[in-house]
């Protein structure tokens, strides 16, 4: 199997043992975002908070935006890999591995942003020794390490095959592929085990993913503060973060199947099943967000309606509008006829949630602590180079490691996409077993039953 | 196929299990044309059981700290029933991770049979 | 606490003698700017919505010592909490600076240390410690008086009188408008002053039971 899969899809291997000049050109351009997101927390570290354009009452800002917004994206391994994989779904097996890679990466980022927001990281240790359970801070705690380890399982388990090929095919890291290959050959009892194990993940992912963002919701929704104490927080944040995911996927996807030729793999039929969901999501979101904002605009009361004025016409209506636009307005105009053009309309599309999707965390975060229930001044937030830089930062380290991923291991599942090839039998008999029997004469069963 | 290309100079990364030429006991000895050195079955199987162990003993390492936070919470009368309640569910999905990571481990690398 | 409001003259003798009891730090004309001024003890003002730019009422607002307090629900380290006595307190050794605890409060009666504003030197008061960078403070209803008070009585072989013991800003007010005391007491004057149908609390409706209750301007007035 690992011989013939080799062969047939060299071009999934040829970016471990080929390195071009464009690799190093993204890493140092990554290079350099990465060293202004360090000199900017080096700086934050020295000189204290200070530094952002944080301040009372607006005390959480870009940092906690861009937590929300990372741990998001984390959904989108979970989605198409784990459901995908529970219904079957064939056209998944290019997919999957890109997912579940962003889910890791992700997740490592996500954590990172609250450990940048805090004024004493140097007492970070206390959130273990003295934890307290009844904090949202805590269950943030356990859900993301629970996810993260969970997505770490998830994605390392499809790859053992995978790292089997590279060991047996290359010559260079024969000890990283050796002890991680875990000494597969591919025989029936190990394929059992590894079928059986995935299949369990598959499913125990999913409870944990919607766990994550529920609890990083219940942050802002089990305060008091107006327009975050609402009960739709829960499942209102778990939608935004599998639309948010499904974009970033399309989004990596897109880049990695231009950088690596991967044309063969990542076909627009893809594409146009990601963008459907995309639409769908888009449409979904749509529906929490009305149904968040009517209710606050019909109960009209005077501290919420600050907060949505705020938004609406306010200091913040360039933002929310904008967030309106990208999240709805420009999805639904790219994906409701995916036709023609495919990938780039859905990748139009994706860019543009990834932008929407940021500004709603920001709408959701920022005016509700700008507009105190007791009569201070309105407070506006200005973020400085600090915080700018953290953000780019940011961005850049999670598409390091992702690029530096791709270098070390398939980014396409090779083993999958060959028991795609060999399994059309089987697909074609399950098929087959949906539509009603052959067998029974049906006009007679009908005239008995009467 | 072109998998010999890339000699020497094997790139780093920031990937923390990277060991370069970690052949352990028995390595025969190399001339300058041979290909890279082969790996060591017996370094490879340490590693792998220092995987299984650094599972365990992570999963194995946040039970316990859930269990301290409980404890705490407990002593200090601080609305213990969060703990607990949390602890009911994340307890077992830890454990049922570490259940199937050792599975997986059991599974593959007990083994030794060709496929 | 009770605060009467047909009393307060907006003076701000509470928020000064607050700043130099507690070794507040002075923040700076760019920091203030920035809306980073501590202020433990803040007088706000309501504005009259029929005169704008007219203040319709002073708010001295200190920590409301809350008996059900949002903010200690939320920290994730054990560092503010419910002590036995009612008072919230702040353990600025324990925290870690996530700010939880200022997004929850809905009286923003919590203050953050963005710099470090000062370090320990002359001239500051020695039974209250100065606060490092990256951490959150708020008024104490002046704990430290209540401890040396205690010591004091402790020594004396006696219980702690009323009136022993009283803040800053209770101590500093020349209109007399912040009367402190025991409010488990029934028979002091705090209790019968909250019992006066003058009284309220801020944002009652939110259940935060808080410990400093204001009395409304009498008729006439506001």
């Amino acid at each position: 199997m690992a011989e013939a899969a080799g062969t047939r899809d060299a071009v999934l291997l040829a970016p471990i043992e080929r390195t071009g000049p464009g690799f190093y050109w993204a890493v140092g351009g990554l290079l350099v975002l990465v060293g202004w997101g360090a000199l900017a927390y080096w700086t934050q570290f020295q000189e204290g908070l200070g530094v952002t354009g944080l301040h009372q009452p607006v005390s959480w800002g870009f940092y906690v935006t861009n937590f929300v917004f990372f741990i998001g994206i984390s959904h989108a391994g979970t989605l198409i890999s784990a459901i995908l994989r529970l219904s079957k779904a064939e056209w998944r097996r290019p997919i999957t591995r890109m997912a579940e890679v962003i889910t890791v990466m992700v997740l490592f980022i996500g954590a990172a942003q609250i450990l940048v927001d805090l004024g004493r990281p140097d007492r970070l240790l206390n959130i273990i020794r003295h934890g307290r359970y009844q904090s949202p801070l805590l269950w943030d705690a356990t859900s993301i390490s629970a996810y993260l380890t969970a997505s770490l399982v998830y994605l390392y388990l499809p790859m053992i095959p995978d790292i089997a090929i590279l060991r047996d095919r290359l010559d260079r890291r024969k000890l990283l592929y050796s002890v991680l290959a875990l000494g597969w050959t591919g025989s029936a009892r190990q394929r059992r085990v590894l079928g059986r194990a995935i299949a369990i993940m598959a499913v125990l992912v999913i409870p944990i993913a919607v766990s994550v963002h529920s609890v990083v919701s219940f942050v802002f929704s089990m305060t008091l503060q107006p327009m975050w104490h609402s009960t739709i927080f829960g499942p209102y944040f778990v939608v935004g973060a599998i639309f948010s995911g499904i974009a970033a996927l399309i989004v990596a996807m897109i880049a990695f199947r231009a950088a690596y030729g991967l044309q063969g793999y990542l076909k627009p039929i893809h594409f146009r099943y990601l963008g459907q969901l995309l639409l769908i999501m888009s449409l979904l979101w749509f529906y929490f967000t009305f149904a968040e904002y009517l209710t606050g605009y019909y109960g009209s009361e005077p501290e919420e309606m600050r907060v949505f004025w705020a938004k609406f016409t306010g200091p913040f209506w360039p933002f929310f509008w904008g967030m309106a636009a990208a999240n709805f307005v420009i999805p639904v105009f790219c994906l409701v006829r995916l036709g023609r053009r495919t990938v780039g309309k859905v990748l139009a599309a994706s860019l543009s949630v990834l932008v929407g999707m940021w500004l709603e965390r920001y709408i959701i975060v920022v005016p509700t602590l700008s507009n105190p229930r007791l009569p201070f001044g309105e407070g506006l937030y200005w973020p400085t180079w600090v915080e700018w830089g953290e953000t780019a930062g940011s961005f850049a380290l999670f598409a390091l490691a992702y690029l530096l991923f791709t270098k070390l291991f398939p980014v396409i599942s090779v083993w999958e996409i060959e028991e795609g090839r060999e399994g059309v039998r089987e697909v074609e008999a399950r098929l087959l077993t949906y539509l009603p029997d052959a067998a029974r004469p049906e006009p007679a069963a009908a005239e008995r039953r009467g | 196929m072109s998998a010999r290309e890339g000699l020497g100079g094997e790139p780093t990364t920031g990937k923390g299990r990277r060991l370069v030429g970690g052949s352990g006991g028995g390595a025969p000895p190399q001339d300058e044309l041979s290909g890279p050195r082969p790996v060591s079955p017996r370094t490879v199987r340490i590693l792998q059981w220092a995987m299984v162990a650094a599972a365990v003993g992570f999963i194995g390492g946040i039970v316990v700290w859930i269990t301290h936070l409980i404890r705490t919470a407990w002593r200090l009368q601080d609305v213990p029933s969060a703990s607990i309640g949390i602890s009911l569910v994340a307890i077992p999905v830890f454990l049922t991770l570490l259940g199937v990571v050792v599975y997986v481990f059991w599974g593959l690398l007990g083994d030794r049979s060709e496929a | 606490m009770v605060i009467d409001l047909d009393r307060c003259t907006g003076c701000q003798a509470c928020v000064l003698a607050c700043k130099a009891e507690n070794n507040i730090p002075a923040v700076g004309a760019k920091e203030a700017g920035l809306g980073r001024i501590i202020s433990w003890m803040q007088v706000l003002t309501e504005e009259d919505e029929g005169h704008p730019g007219e203040v319709k009422r002073f708010l001295p607002r200190p920590c409301l010592q809350c008996d059900d307090p949002p903010c200690t629900k939320v920290c994730p380290v054990y560092a503010t909490y419910l002590n036995p006595e009612g008072i919230v307190a702040q353990i600025y050794a324990r925290c870690i600076g996530c700010r939880f605890c200022m997004a929850a409060c809905p009286y923003n009666a919590k203050y953050f240390n963005w710099r470090r504003y000062q370090t320990e030197g002359p001239g500051q008061n020695p039974d209250v410690s100065v606060r490092p960078k990256g951490v959150v403070e708020k008024c104490t209803f002046c704990h430290h008086r209540l401890q040396r008070a205690r010591e004091r009585a402790r020594s004396e072989r006696r219980e702690l009188g009323p009136g022993e013991y009283v803040p800053a800003c209770a101590e500093a007010c020349p209109a007399r408008a912040i009367v402190f005391g025991d409010l488990a007491d029934p028979g002091s004057e705090v209790s019968r002053l909250a019992r006066s149908p003058r009284a309220f609390r801020l944002q009652e409706e939110l259940g935060t039971r808080p410990k400093v209750i204001y009395l409304t301007e009498g008729e006439g007035r506001g």
